[in-house]
């Protein structure tokens, strides 16, 4: 009998040979795939070295932001020191637009994250209990969707009044009801599963269940979601800031420098187009990362 | 009851509220498991079988079902059971090992994690105590390489380690009772009888109780002291299973032995099959339920089931069985 049970040594061999391949934790294999991704790991660089040069802009940039000469108004690209142009002030575009890229992407990446902490609790508290509870959340969330995420951010944000807290504030409120429909769809999807009913039968309380088995489960697509979103906040975000109702001049913005820029769009095309191009190449990296995380997080099981 | 009854079952009714009304899964189940002893559940697919053995963890969401009867697992009422104290009992007193390994892990935790998790819930151990525990199991449960395997995920294994993984997760807090539902089913014929003969030796080792769920008649010889047959979310043939099996009383106990190729047959009969198929459970069936399929019937099937009649320790239902014994 115990011949049938223990393997043979040919056995042995071939699961040695198993083991020998196996063992890569998920993430590794995740990061493994992006890595080897040249799209995504070039819209990665290239957003590290937008963040990086936010940061830093301070300490990088040739000038002072706010200051300009009326002197060396839109001075056209490639002008002996300012290589980028000067806006309609006549202040250094390069320094505008390195500063301006702390304000945009903070509103772009702030509300999403807000949105997304709040999103999944409210999708997994709806999907994993279910009735009463379900109907609660999501139809509340439902009464967001009747209006187009561009008219609720401007609604929203001119209600609260102009100003960077109320525009973050209302770009959140856009963004929860998307996330938390999301989250709450995997949710039931997952609650159902067999592992859900094993957990349960090896001991685990309704807590465990959801803070270990369902959330395990559920942030992954749910952050691939977000990414996505992260774009559709900064067009949203500079949207905002473009009609008045974000961030204030003279403090530097995307959005609210292709605003100021629009009046000299027939004298100096290529500068009134520098913030837009701006917004337009962030918004495509977070986009391709977010396909990119996509398809690395599909590994087949 | 008597004391030395693991599990007591009497008069069990399972009853899910389905949007077309009621599906009457289990009715009027009765019965017991004593210490060490196997019970096989042997029956066709959507018989009741699984609903019962989940019905013994009070698995089934409650807000669906209706339960009613008595099950007195370890001396405790099971039915008047807290929230808590179910929790606290099911994977330490009843532990269960379910049929397809690869849906019953959580795909984004190693197996090792999973079996830790269960072991500190119930026997408090640290984490490091917790790992010892768990990578005996997986020796135990004889994973080659197990102190790697500790760290692998589920889809890195193959469906045989899968399911011994399982059966150590099922086993890692050493409970009374282990329900196996169809833990062979998935596996390939090979791997079967391995998984089969680890999970016998493991009982005995541990002097478990066990209920195993089938619908292989050859796989409950194999590992049951006792069997019963279920039809239509009932028992209709209970005994041990070297007198169900040999010589079956209940004629759906002869049609499925007729149906199926076990040792002792005649290799020129050719099989058999069951004329029909199982009632539609949505009315509550008072009569005998496979009347409708039974060579034997008569009028007097129609009208309502006694109870079960007994003899040498076995029973069955069956107004003809009876009359013929």
């Amino acid at each position: 009998m115990t011949s049938i049970i223990s393997p043979t040594s040919k056995e042995k061999f071939a699961l040695a040979a198993e083991t020998a391949a196996v063992s890569r934790g998920y993430w590794t294999t995740v990061w493994t795939r992006l890595v080897r991704d040249p799209v995504s790991v070039g819209c990665a660089v290239v957003l590290l070295l937008m963040v990086l040069i936010a940061v830093f802009a301070p300490l990088l940039a040739p000038y002072d932001p706010s200051q300009g000469t009326m002197l060396k108004r839109l001075s056209p690209i490639g002008t002996e020191g300012h290589w980028l142009g000067t806006d309609e002030l006549g202040r250094d575009m390069l320094s505008r637009l390195m500063h301006g890229g702390q304000m945009s992407l903070m509103m772009g990446l702030l509300p999403v994250f807000i949105a997304f902490a709040i999103g999944t609790s409210l999708g997994l508290i709806a999907g994993f209990f279910g009735g009463w509870i379900n109907s609660l959340i999501m139809r509340t969330t439902d009464v967001f969707f009747a209006f187009p995420a561009v008219l609720l951010a401007i609604a929203i944000s001119g209600a609260l009044g102009a100003g960077f807290v109320n525009a973050i504030i209302s770009l959140t409120l856009v963004f929860i009801p998307p996330i938390a429909r999301v989250a709450e769809s995997v949710t039931t999807s997952v609650r159902n599963l067999d592992f859900v009913e094993a957990a349960r039968a090896s001991g685990a309380g309704n807590f465990t269940i959801i803070r270990v088995h369902v959330l395990g489960n559920v942030l992954g697509p749910v952050f691939i979601y977000a990414t996505s979103l992260v774009s559709v906040c900064m067009i949203l975000a500079a949207g905002l800031s473009f009609l008045g109702l974000g961030v204030r001049p003279p403090t530097p913005e995307w959005g609210l420098m292709l605003n100021t820029l629009r009046q000299s769009i027939y004298i100096q095309p290529w500068i009134s187009v520098l913030p837009g191009l701006m917004i337009f190449i962030t918004s495509l990296c977070f986009n391709l990362l977010s396909d990119g995380l996509r398809s690395a997080m599909d590994i087949k099981r | 009851m008597s004391a030395d009854k693991l599990i007591d079952v009497r008069n069990l009714n399972v009853t899910f509220k389905g949007e077309e009304g009621p599906v009457y899964a289990v009715s009027d189940v009765s019965f017991d498991l004593a210490a060490g002893e196997t019970l096989a559940l042997l029956g066709e697919s959507g018989c009741g079988k699984s609903v019962t053995m989940k019905s013994l963890m009070r698995l089934h969401p409650a807000h669906k079902t209706r339960i009613e009867g008595q099950i007195n697992i370890d001396g405790v009422d099971l039915l008047s059971m807290r929230p808590a104290a179910l929790s606290a009992m099911r994977g330490k007193t009843v532990s269960m090992v379910f049929q397809e390994p690869m849906l019953a892990f959580d795909p984004v935790y190693t197996v090792g994690d999973q079996i830790i998790e269960s072991v500190m819930r119930h026997e408090g151990f640290s984490r490091a105590d917790a790992r010892k525990r768990a990578l005996e199991m997986l020796e135990r449960v004889r994973i080659p390489s197990a102190a790697k395997r500790l760290d692998a995920y589920p889809h890195e294994m193959s469906g045989g380690m899968r399911q011994r993984a399982m059966i150590a997760l099922a086993l890692a807090c050493k409970p009374k009772i282990l329900l196996a539902d169809e833990p062979t089913t998935a596996l390939d014929a090979t791997v079967q009888i391995q998984v089969l003969l680890l999970l016998k030796e493991l009982q005995r080792e541990l002097g478990m109780s066990m209920i195993f769920v089938t619908h292989d008649v050859g796989v409950a010889i194999e590992v049951a002291d006792r069997t019963a047959v279920m039809y239509a979310g009932r028992i209709i043939e209970e005994g041990p299973v070297d007198d169900v099996l040999s010589n079956p009383w209940h004629p759906y106990t002869q049609g499925l032995l007729g149906a199926t190729v076990h040792p002792g047959m005649d290799r020129k009969e050719a099989l058999s099959a069951i004329p029909g198929s199982p009632p539609q459970l949505t009315r509550q069936i008072t009569e005998c339920a496979f009347a409708p399929r039974c060579s034997y019937r008569t009028d007097e099937c129609l009208k309502p089931m006694p109870a079960a009649y007994q003899a040498d320790s076995r029973a069955v239902r069956c107004i003809h069985a009876l009359a013929e014994v």
